[in-house]
């Protein structure tokens, strides 16, 4: 009578989660979620792990996502077809990414802003483009990816200014509803930050916005600590998170700055615009999205949670996967149903 | 490695993934759950272990459904009944203020299917922060019945239901066990072509028994769920069993609701994304560092949130047809 066992699990916890637990070692197959497509894609980004040697050393690690985001703007020039234009926008480097096949007709008024992921340091160029080409030819609309100054030359809230002022100047030609705001990690960050920035200008709000591999949070809950071995990588070797993100972009901000960190305070929150939140279940950045999330339900903003089980940070990087597919799909139905239309 | 640069050496990195990986780690108890909800866990790991008969079982079940549920009643004022419906055994939960002719919801309990684990404590605050009427079914159970005679007694009650409440005024949810069951339900009610609900609640659940994905492997045990899942149906590949794995147009508006530690986090957050694909009005809501279904068994501010949460879908789901 197996199943009486099996029933008790499903009666009880599995294992005290009071306290401090000690994991064993043990062997985590690929989640049986996954596609075969994924299985693969996994064995390449480990192939394409960043070497440890580099860690602190900037300009080698520039130099080595520069070359990584590189490879990845090809395998998406092999799934999607568009066109991108350097230009300027409110005085801030801007690409803009457009459809080949043209802008759906429901899209003619709308327009997206990406902030592109890169740790606060690096990601422009390539690394933006591979952010914006899958969801400008996915959803049919144009695209601009803001090359948002950098840290460490650049410190908060300078990448908040520029996409600040790349929102104003499409003001001009966009009604504030119509248009979204998203990024991934570190741009999941900024989108966050941003919008909060934006309301500090006085300016209406964006009509939605997604923060996906990061929010304007803290890290926290488990996730931190499980990215690292379920991922291939070291355990995280401290006994509590800290209170604010650790980078030097945000060095010497306090969590309680509600425009640095809004999705900790309700005041901004609850000022938030629709938002979209979507992460990899083994990321480390899952669990912040989740009370992120819980925040936003709480205080009556809608806002949509979606986790690809199995998948680590940033998973939707590499297009090779139906999962990643699904997650640009997700995000272009999500901006579609929130943003104003033409009509309107 | 400094305090700092260890989180940033995980944080500002690409982290790829292994297809397979090993290695210890010590994960430190949760900073998300609070003082409540840890003294509630550790009040739950001290219980006394239910015996190994299936009859102690259930009566160590149903002595914990009233230590926890009875102060949860009185706690909310809510009024249970033992009664039943179109022949099946049930608990009906009466909110003060209940009106006849509102909205009525369809709890199906969980207890891997085994026992009854829920049927007091998933309802009595449910109730009272809906201010709806709650009918619970109390299912025929496992070893003595198997799929679909748990899913037949709640499309009796369902049908009962229909005959007094329109079906757009009638929502089902469940938890764990009671989860997959009022998937499952739905599954049959579309198959029958007979009015769906106006929502589901699928709290802690799986819509899909082969693909336990990652958080079975992590907080769960798979050989014994497996087991289980053998004992429960012949073909789990069954859309009526797995509903994932068939089409699911049309299904009614669904909160997805799990915990960090929930050993069917995966599958319920899989769920939740089928339903967005099919262009279902699908949200996932997360409680992280908790363990599975902590709703049905400890007092603490995470349950409280948890059940304002489905308070506030079933009534934006419910309140229009009055």
């Amino acid at each position: 009578m197996k199943y009486l066992f099996a029933a008790a699990m499903l009666i009880a916890p599995a294992m005290s989660s009071a306290q401090e637990v000690a994991v064993p070692a043990f062997t985590l197959p690929a989640s049986n979620q996954l596609s075969e497509a994924a299985r693969q894609v996994l064995v390449r980004m480990k192939a394409a792990t960043a070497p440890a040697e580099i860690a602190g050393d900037v300009a080698k690690q520039r130099a080595y996502y520069q070359s990584y985001n590189d490879d990845r703007l090809a395998e998406m020039r092999r799934h999607f077809d568009t066109t991108e234009r350097h230009t300027k926008l409110g005085g801030v480097p801007v690409d803009i990414v457009e459809p080949s096949a043209g802008i759906a007709d429901a899209n003619r008024n709308r327009v997206l802003i990406n902030v592109h992921g890169g740790a606060f340091m690096w990601g422009s160029g390539s690394g933006a483009l591979v952010e914006a080409i899958p969801i400008a030819a996915t959803m049919g609309i144009k695209v601009v990816t803001v090359d948002y100054r950098l840290t460490p030359e650049h410190r908060y809230p300078a990448a908040s200014e520029d996409v600040a002022a790349v929102y104003r100047a499409l003001l001009k030609d966009y009604p504030a509803q119509s248009i979204g705001i998203y990024g991934c990690s570190a741009g999941g960050v900024i989108t966050a930050q941003a919008t909060a920035w934006i309301r500090k200008q006085g300016l209406a709000p964006p009509g939605a916005i997604g923060t996906f591999c990061g929010t304007g949070a803290s890290y926290s809950g488990d996730s931190p600590y499980l990215a690292g071995p379920t991922t291939g990588g070291e355990p995280l070797a401290v006994p509590a998170l800290p209170a604010t993100l650790p980078t030097p972009y945000l060095a010497g901000v306090a969590a309680k700055d509600g425009a640095a960190y809004p999705l900790l305070s309700d005041e901004e929150s609850r000022a938030m615009p629709p938002t979209l939140l979507l992460a990899g279940g083994r990321d480390f950045a899952v669990s912040a999205l989740t009370l992120a999330h819980r925040r936003l339900a709480r205080l009556g903003v809608e806002s949509e949670l979606q986790l690809f089980d199995g998948l680590p940070h940033a998973f939707f990087v590499w297009p090779d996967m139906p999962e990643s597919m699904e997650a640009y799909a997700i995000i272009a139905r999500f901006f579609d149903r929130h943003l104003g239309r033409k009509d309107q | 490695m400094t305090f700092h640069s260890a989180l940033a050496a995980i944080a500002l990195l690409l982290v790829p993934l292994a297809p397979a990986v090993a290695g210890p780690v010590d994960l430190p108890a949760a900073t998300t759950p609070s003082a409540e909800a840890r003294a509630g866990l550790a009040a739950n790991d001290a219980r006394t272990p239910p015996p190994a008969t299936i009859e102690g079982r259930r009566a160590w079940s149903e002595a914990v459904q009233q230590e926890i549920g009875r102060p949860r009643l009185a706690r909310y004022r809510v009024a249970m009944a033992e009664s039943r419906l179109a022949g099946v055994s049930v608990r009906i939960f009466t909110p003060p203020g209940a009106r006849d002719d509102g909205p009525v919801l369809l709890n199906l309990h969980g207890g891997g299917f085994v026992v009854d684990a829920g049927s007091i404590t998933e309802n009595a605050a449910l109730a009272a922060l809906t201010g709806y009427r709650i009918v619970a079914v109390r299912y025929r159970l496992m070893p003595d019945h198997r799929f679909p005679e748990a899913v037949d007694d709640a499309l009796a009650v369902y049908r009962a239901l229909v005959t007094r409440h329109s079906a757009d005024r009638i929502a089902v949810f469940g938890t764990s066990a009671g989860a997959i069951l009022s998937a499952e339900l739905v599954s049959r009610l579309k198959a029958e072509a007979l009015p769906l609900p106006a929502a589901l609640g699928f709290f802690s659940g799986s819509a899909d028994l082969m693909r336990p994905g990652d958080s079975m492997i992590l907080f769960g045990d798979p050989q014994t769920a497996a087991a289980l899942g053998r004992a429960y149906v012949d073909d789990p590949a069954d859309p009526l069993v797995s509903p994932l794995r068939g089409s699911l147009a049309g299904w009614p508006p669904t909160l997805c609701l799990s915990s960090g530690r929930d050993f069917l986090l995966s599958a319920t957050a899989d769920f939740c994304r089928a339903l967005d694909k099919a262009g279902v009005s699908a949200n996932l809501i997360l409680f992280d560092g908790l363990p599975h279904a902590f709703w049905s068994y400890i007092d603490a501010p995470e349950t409280d949130a948890a059940f304002d949460a489905m308070a506030r879908f079933f009534r934006a789901r419910l309140e229009n047809g009055t």
